[in-house]
């Protein structure tokens, strides 16, 4: 007996629980299929495969898309996370389309015959809440980025990580030994944005038009920054130049 | 200093880093098959258990409240109520609908359907929690460990398939193989038989993982400070995370958002009211305008070819019992109908997709009198036949309870005026908590049995 547990792998409690499983959901299995055997097995394999292996692999791919893409452009970025005030607003809509594509797109024809509403409000209204949260979105950006000294000179470099900063970022470290870059295929998590004080990491801290005020000397560096080595600069000075510019000026990182 | 000395100084980082990740990945499958292909910091045990609660709490309702609307057809009554006439043990639950409070299936179908919706953002994200798992190898260690594997297929694709049936059917998107109801019962069973058993297996780990990180701490932590679990505390936890771009409470607030947006733009189809314009997302979001006939409909005349002319001054309403003993049938006109004594009835019509009305003022004939009418005192059930040719629920049969409540109307006015046809002119039945497509509109049979 306990030798056959052990070839089984669990308590026999657990052999027990899965084969009540298997009972009941084979009892309701063979009612299911009943009718469109093929059909019926189709949709339920396709449930798990469309979302597992389709609709998560694109949305991790469009989210590290963006994130690379952004990453791109850096330097002309302000040193504020940025990444989830595109992903918040463009997850919701594309949830919003997830759930009411058939009306959206207006697929279900029976539609007006059937209730004598209109079908067609339905894509601007999709793309009206669609503007609106990206519109919030910029907002709570803006705000955010107001709230941040802009008065001061600029620093004696700028807050950058070397790798996210000039032009041969590509090259710089890929990863920290406990923070890496997030590899192909696997998103960050989508999130709302946060108003605390909210750290900058390496990324966001490379902007040309960085910020290196009082928010930086709130929060604690970055572990990328920590990694680097590097100082935020000097703690009441903030920047505010054109990336070119600040390209030349002041080289980036631990290079100097 | 030019840009081309850059890349030198930072060499030694470089393959340090470069060796660390060697050493990391040695002997690991290639891939998603590979641990530390997973890459975000928030993944883990603690994440995965709390969304996994707060879908158990939700699915729980919308398993019970499916459960209920069920119910609420009757289908033990007769054949014709029954979409899915072979439940066998399946239908062990089922007990006589009641007709009070007027507001139970409106309010049942709404939290079904809307609680329904409010779940997809939780779901996807407790999915996206789990993803590693779908390639964990070796893909089996032990006779257990594939059965359990086994079980979350059921769970996975069972749940995926019920929210997929669901929210097409509310849209009337019709794609599914077979009948709606067919698939969304049967289909909830296989899920729950898989969700039973990952409770029970799960049960543990999670009370150990909510205990590991009180959640208002973790609630407390931002994304700057958020580091990942242990690796080895679960498979879940990637051993080669980045730097967090969220904290776990922005994960969960992210979530929460999704839900909240669904919410926010389509409850209003079961509120009602001026608020039903605010389901700007939802299949009966729209007014139709201010008449005494201006509610929603879900299916027209002309859609199921029931024309005027039928409905005009040669319909009758044939009152019959079943069983050879009794009085002839008798045919009633409409204005014959309205000679006999009228009772005015407060109530919505609420749809199994999960839009209801507001309370409409019916005025009608009582179900129970036109029973005593057909030479049926005691009657144990009526079939209400309509005019139209097809659908379903072209007929339905109500229970004893249903006949003797005293708000249960074959109704010919709403609001004051003439039933429009679209509302069933002549006549429809309308019962108090009943789903609504068996408030059979253009009534022309009703058939009492004692």
């Amino acid at each position: 007996m306990r030798r056959q547990l052990r070839w089984y792998g669990a308590s026999p409690l657990h052999l027990l629980a899965l084969l009540a499983c298997f009972a009941l959901a084979g009892y309701a299995a063979a009612r299911l299929v009943s009718s469109h055997p093929v059909a019926v097995v189709v949709w339920f394999l396709g449930a798990v495969i469309g979302h597992d292996l389709l609709l998560m692999p694109l949305y991790s791919l469009a989210d590290r898309s963006a994130m690379a893409a952004i990453k791109h452009r850096q330097p002309q970025l302000p040193a504020t996370p940025w990444i989830n005030y595109v992903r918040v607003p463009a997850a919701l809509s594309g949830l919003l389309l997830l759930v009411w594509f058939p009306l959206i797109l207006r697929l279900q024809t029976p539609y007006h015959a059937s209730t004598t509403l209109s079908a067609d409000p339905y894509v601007w209204h999709w793309l009206a809440v669609t503007g609106a949260l990206f519109l919030l979105s910029a907002v709570a950006f803006a705000v955010r980025l107001r709230r941040q000294p802009r008065t001061a000179p600029p620093p004696e470099r700028p807050a950058a990580a070397p790798e996210e900063a000039g032009p041969d970022r590509e090259t710089g470290p890929p990863a920290h030994p406990v923070f890496s870059q997030a590899g192909p295929g696997e998103a960050e998590q989508p999130a709302v944005p946060e108003d605390q004080d909210h750290a900058v990491d390496a990324g966001e801290a490379a902007a040309g038009c960085a910020v290196a005020g009082q928010a930086q000397r709130e929060s604690r560096p970055g572990p990328q920054q920590e990694a680097a080595g590097e100082d935020q600069g000097p703690p009441d000075q903030a920047h505010h130049q054109p990336a070119a510019q600040q390209d030349e000026a002041k080289p980036a990182g631990e290079a100097q | 200093m030019t840009d081309n000395e850059k890349p030198r100084t930072h060499r030694p980082g470089l393959s340090r880093l470069a060796a660390e990740a060697r050493r990391r990945y040695r002997g690991e499958m290639p891939g998603p098959f590979g641990r530390s292909f997973w890459r975000s910091p928030i993944r883990g045990p603690w994440l995965t258990s709390v969304l996994g609660l707060i879908l158990l709490a939700g699915i729980s309702v919308v398993f019970v409240t499916g459960l209920l609307s069920y119910a609420a057809y009757n289908p033990d009554l007769a054949r014709i109520n029954d979409t899915t006439p072979g439940k066998g043990l399946l239908g062990f639950y089922l007990f006589s609908w009641p007709t009070h409070p007027v507001w139970l299936y409106r309010v049942n179908q709404g939290l079904h359907v809307t609680l329904g919706l409010v779940l997809i953002p939780i779901l996807l994200a407790k999915l996206w929690s789990v993803l590693p798992k779908l390639f964990e190898w070796p893909p089996v260690r032990s006779p257990a460990h594939a059965l359990e594997r086994l079980s979350l297929l059921l769970l996975v694709g069972g749940a995926v398939f019920e929210f997929v049936t669901g929210v097409l059917n509310i849209q009337q998107w019709y794609k599914f193989p077979g009948s709606f109801y067919t698939l969304h019962f049967y289909g909830a069973w296989v899920f729950v038989a898989g969700l039973v058993v990952h409770v029970l297996l799960k049960g543990r780990t999670v009370i150990r993982a909510l205990r590991s990180g009180a959640l208002i701490r973790e609630l407390r932590v931002d994304t700057a400070r958020t580091e990942p679990e242990s690796p080895e505390a679960s498979e879940l936890v990637s051993p080669a995370p980045a730097a967090p771009t969220i904290s776990r409470r922005g994960a969960l607030a992210f979530a929460g958002a999704g839900s909240l947006l669904v919410l926010v733009l389509s409850v209003g189809q079961s509120l009602g009211g001026p608020l039903r314009r605010t389901a700007l997302l939802a299949p009966h979001g729209q007014d139709l305008g201010t008449g005494p006939n201006d509610f929603q409909i879900n299916q027209t005349a002309a859609e199921v070819g029931v024309s005027a002319a039928e409905t005009g001054a040669s319909w009758r309403l044939t009152l019959d019992h079943a069983g050879a003993t009794g009085p002839p049938p008798l045919r009633l006109s409409r204005a014959e109908l309205l000679a006999m004594e009228q009772h005015t009835a407060y109530l919505p019509i609420a749809c199994v997709e999960g839009w209801s009305t507001d309370n409409q003022a019916w005025t009608g004939v009582r179900l129970r009198d036109l029973a005593r009418l057909a030479g049926v005192s005691q009657p144990a059930s009526v079939l209400a036949e309509s005019l139209q040719r097809g659908g379903t629920f072209r007929h339905g049969v109500l229970s004893a309870g249903q006949i003797m409540d005293p708000d249960s109307l074959l109704a010919l006015r709403v609001n004051g005026a003439d039933l429009s046809l679209d509302h069933g002119y002549p006549a429809r039945v309308i019962v108090p908590a009943n789903p609504g497509v068996h408030n059979t509109k253009w009534v022309a049979n009703l058939t009492f049995a004692s």
